[in-house]
């Protein structure tokens, strides 16, 4: 029992951060709407503004002030203005987007702003960490774990109360519902968001500032994790409950501890588990709390009706001849493509290009899942990593060619992707990306961690195929086999889109309701696309892999696949064609980031395509796709007269 | 249109051709009529018409996109709609007008007390309880929970008690059984004599025509008839109603 309680007493104070950072997250969702994943970078932006300012020399206190008290606040007004104000009514997707965009933008600034050298041993807020200021049976209490917990415990008490039984509170939890029906009442919406807006970022500021002692030193990608365990608290209280929040936070912090204490040490799984463990969490809730389902799925302001209707998408609206036009132009232009790539393109361009190909295949699979079944999953990256370790492997020991290799990871993937999308699959939309976003983490911490996936950071190498006598090891004809992949990968999404799953995923889109009643099984067609996507993906990531020859678990971790999603959904993730560009667009921007600027400016990438996430809340339809239509609507229609003419019910 | 007697008040409510639409879809083509100060006013049309939309534009729900809109004689064209509703206009929007994840309470208080003291704002909760005991009842519960009858009640209660100049109604009997209705139209009565105008939305057209004293007619996003209630026959609006809603262009 002293041993348990000697493992369980140092997890409270990790518990009570889990708690301090569900409750923000519950706060936000409650009130905007918005289930904010940039939670962790807001505590992280906080926690780095603390520690520039401490150790430039200011008293503790100012420094809290300033990082915690105005700037996190500030921030919260920032977002809000200038991003989740508009995504209010919008689908789950386009709001996750945004949150992944400003999850990926907020470090990229910082390092810009702060600059990338490591900092060590964040100070500490409050009580100092190396005091002991009382003993629990015989436990050492130290300063930095008595502050954090009667820090959470005041922080909680109070915003519970506030939160039901104060007129602002009350207010918060009615924008919950609807906004509109706020301003119906005369209050003004924007206002009463902004709030609830600052009042969660101070939180995340809080949580950020208190937990960063813990960590050897900053780095963003440490608060990305701990929002895993900051949403299985959330789950544990439904998404509703704040004191239910607070209990799962605690007890989450507690249960992690007390596993690591008992788990012996120095091995892969034990070292993982601890990151891994809120997935854990988080899935066993899925699956057991039948009230948690049913809230996540929820979309249900009355004044829904007042938001015009989505744009649709350019092919649509296309007039035969211009698509003729095209058709003509796409096939000259890929029959070029190639025919260059094989002769006068040097050799390093035809591998960056063919890079981008294989990437094109795994941007495929996120608009076979995104675009054309409305579902979102923030692993993508760790199912090409799932794909290039089964063809790494099986070429290494059964000395199977990476032809055959390809295939088997698709297969493998898609089997993954099963097992991760069905306790999530009745829910869809947030859960999902919830699910998927942990299991991702999962992978990154354990399981591409054994030598017999990814080898972690040492990596496995992937020789280039053969086929018989073609040997594909040159650059170019690897590019050709490329190519030839990525043609079948479009024909099979083609196909779907036009077949009869096709029209059942349209269907599901408009209304799972509606799709059941005429007998379609929703969870069995989305399962059956979510793994479709996860084999592309696969394949993808094996043909990536084996063009690189070497691949580590670092190519592949959940950051590579936050970013995936973000670039699809701005480039166009409704069309083939959109993948297409997505890859190029990434791949291109990437090598002129890193070839040709200073490394300073390593993270302007992830600016931009965070930028990009805030550019799709605007154009959920995609960049290059809104460039099409406009052009379309103006060059060849004369300024949209029609579009103008026609009258909606 | 200008309405008798209606000289001395500013119009309650006044669109001076107004345009509206949703993102690239048009749904009304300069719309101009008034609703005269304590008068109420119904607005029939066919499914398509752009009933609602007036409704959402007139409380700011939906952005005008052409003309002017005045409220009391004062230009809200492009005001949010809680600065006009804090000029004392109310709207009970279509389907579900209360927040179903609040209880009854919450959903009285939230109102109140955004437009009165907080002595005044529990006033005015026992005087919502009073005249329908049945929230009373019901107080803590969610109002989602209750009755789609009941719902349109508690929307109504919060008008009521403390009254507005404008009240902005859609399509409240939607669904009901015919004893709601004439509960909610008892209601609207009630609201009518404490001295508010009424703007009506409606299906069901002689419900619509024993209150209303002036009907506006529209069609296809179009205002098309804006005459006293008296000069319209039940069967003018019969045949009026009768004319199926335009379809949708397709030739795109």
């Amino acid at each position: 029992m002293s041993q348990f309680l000697s493992y369980a007493i140092p997890g409270l104070p990790y518990g009570c951060v889990f708690a301090l950072l569900g409750m923000g997250l519950v706060l936000t969702y409650q009130t905007s709407a918005v289930f904010n994943l940039a939670f962790g970078a807001q505590a992280y932006a906080s926690a780095l503004v603390f520690y520039v300012c401490v150790s430039d020399g200011w008293p503790t206190w100012a420094a809290f002030l300033v990082s915690v008290v105005f700037g996190a606040p500030l921030l919260g007004v920032v977002i809000d203005l200038g991003l989740f104000r508009f995504v209010r009514s919008r689908p789950v997707l386009v709001k996750l987007v945004a949150a992944l965009g400003l999850l990926i933008v907020i470090p990229a600034v910082l390092q810009v702003a702060f600059g990338t050298s490591n900092r060590y041993s964040p100070p500490s807020l409050w009580l100092s960490p190396s005091t002991v200021y009382f003993r629990v049976l015989g436990d050492p209490i130290n300063g930095g774990e008595l502050s954090t917990v009667i820090v959470t415990a005041a922080v909680a008490l109070l915003l519970s109360l506030m939160f039901h039984f104060t007129q602002t509170g009350l207010r918060m939890r009615a924008m919950a519902e609807s906004p509109r029906m706020v301003q119906l009442a005369g209050l003004s919406a924007e206002r009463v968001g902004m709030t609830s807006w600052m009042l969660s970022s101070f939180l995340a500021g809080l949580a950020g500032v208190i937990i960063a002692p813990v960590f050897g030193s900053l780095q963003s990608l440490n608060f990305t994790q701990l929002l895993v365990a900051a949403v299985a608290a959330a789950a544990a209280g439904s998404l509703v409950s704040l004191p239910y929040t607070f209990l799962g936070g605690v007890i989450l912090g507690i249960l992690e501890e007390v596993l690591g204490g008992y788990l012996p040490s120095g091995n892969v799984l034990s070292s993982g588990l601890r990151p891994g463990f809120p997935f854990i969490v988080l899935l066993a809730l899925l699956l057991f709390l039948p009230g948690l389902r049913r809230r996540w799925g929820r979309t249900d302001d009355p004044l829904a009706a007042c938001d015009p209707p989505p744009a649709p998408i350019a092919s649509t609206m296309r007039d035969p001849a211009l698509y003729r036009a095209t058709r003509i132009g796409t096939t000259v232009f890929v029959i070029a493509f190639v025919l260059s790539c094989l002769t006068w393109i040097t050799d390093n361009w035809v591998f960056t290009l063919s890079q981008a190909l294989a990437l094109s295949i795994v941007f495929l699979s996120l608009v076979l899942l995104t675009g054309m079944s409305g579902q979102i999953s923030l692993c993508q990256a760790a199912f090409a990593g799932v794909g290039a370790f089964t063809a790494g492997q099986l070429a290494m020991h059964f000395n199977l060619s990476i032809l055959v290799g390809i295939v088997a990871a698709g297969v493998v993937a898609a089997l993954v992707g099963v097992v991760v999308a069905l306790p999530a699959l009745r829910v869809g939309g947030l859960a999902l990306a919830l699910a998927t976003l942990a299991f991702g983490l999962l992978a990154d911490n354990i399981g591409f961690q054994f030598s017999w996936s990814l080898n972690g950071d040492s990596g496995i190498s992937l020789p280039r195929p053969t086929l018989g006598p073609i040997n594909f090891s040159s650059d170019r004809s690897f590019f050709l086999l490329i190519i030839v992949v990525l043609a079948i990968c479009i024909a099979i999404v083609e196909a779907i889109r036009r077949g009869t799953t096709g029209r059942q995923l349209a269907a599901l889109r408009g209304s799972e309701l509606a799709a059941a009643s005429i007998g379609i099984n929703p969870a069995r067609t989305k399962i059956g696309v979510f793994a479709l996507s996860a084999g592309l993906a696969g394949v993808g990531g094996a043909l990536y892999g084996s063009l690189d020859s070497s691949v580590s678990a670092s190519d592949f971790n959940t950051l590579v696949s936050l970013v995936f999603v973000v670039v699809v959904a701005t480039v166009g993730v409704y069309t083939v064609e959109g993948a297409i560009e997505a890859g190029l667009a990434y791949v291109l921007l990437n090598n002129l980031v890193t070839s040709s600027l200073p490394s300073s400016w390593a993270s302007l990438l992830e600016i931009v395509f965070g930028a990009g996430a805030v550019v799709y809340v605007l154009h959920p339809e995609g960049v290059i796709e809104y460039l099409k239509r406009f052009a379309i609507e103006h060059l060849v229609r004369g300024g949209g007269e029609r579009a103008e003419a026609e009258v909606l019910a | 249109m200008s309405a008798p007697g209606a000289e001395a008040l500013p119009a309650a409510l006044q669109f001076e051709h107004v345009d509206a639409a949703y993102g690239r879809f048009r749904a009304l083509f300069d719309v101009s009529f008034t609703v005269p100060s304590g008068s109420v006013t119904a607005l029939l049309g066919p499914n398509g018409a752009g009933k609602s939309t007036v409704a959402r534009v007139a409380t700011g729900l939906v952005p005008s996109t052409a003309g002017r809109i005045l409220v009391s004689g004062r230009d809200v064209t492009h005001q949010p709609a809680w600065k006009i509703t804090r000029l004392g206009v109310a709207h009970a929007p279509e389907g579900r007008p209360v927040f179903a994840s609040l209880d009854v309470e919450d959903n009285l208080r939230l109102t109140f007390l955004s437009q009165l003291s907080r002595k005044e704002a529990a006033d005015a909760l026992e005087r919502a309880y009073a005249r329908f005991p049945r929230l009373a009842e019901r107080r803590s519960q969610l109002a989602g929970t209750l009755s789609g009858g009941e719902q349109r009640m508690l929307a109504l209660a919060r008008v009521l008690v403390v009254p507005p100049r404008l009240l902005v109604v859609d399509e409240l009997t939607l669904g009901l059984a015919p004893r709601m209705v004439d509960e909610v139209y008892r209601a609207l009565r009630d609201i009518r004599d404490a001295g508010t105008s009424l703007l009506v939305v409606e299906q069901q057209i002689p419900r619509a025509l024993e209150l209303a004293e002036f009907v506006l007619v529209l069609r296809k996003g179009r205002l098309v008839q804006a005459r006293p209630a008296s000069e319209l026959s039940a069967g003018l609006a019969e045949e009026i109603l009768s004319v199926p809603a335009a379809p949708v262009d397709g030739s795109s």
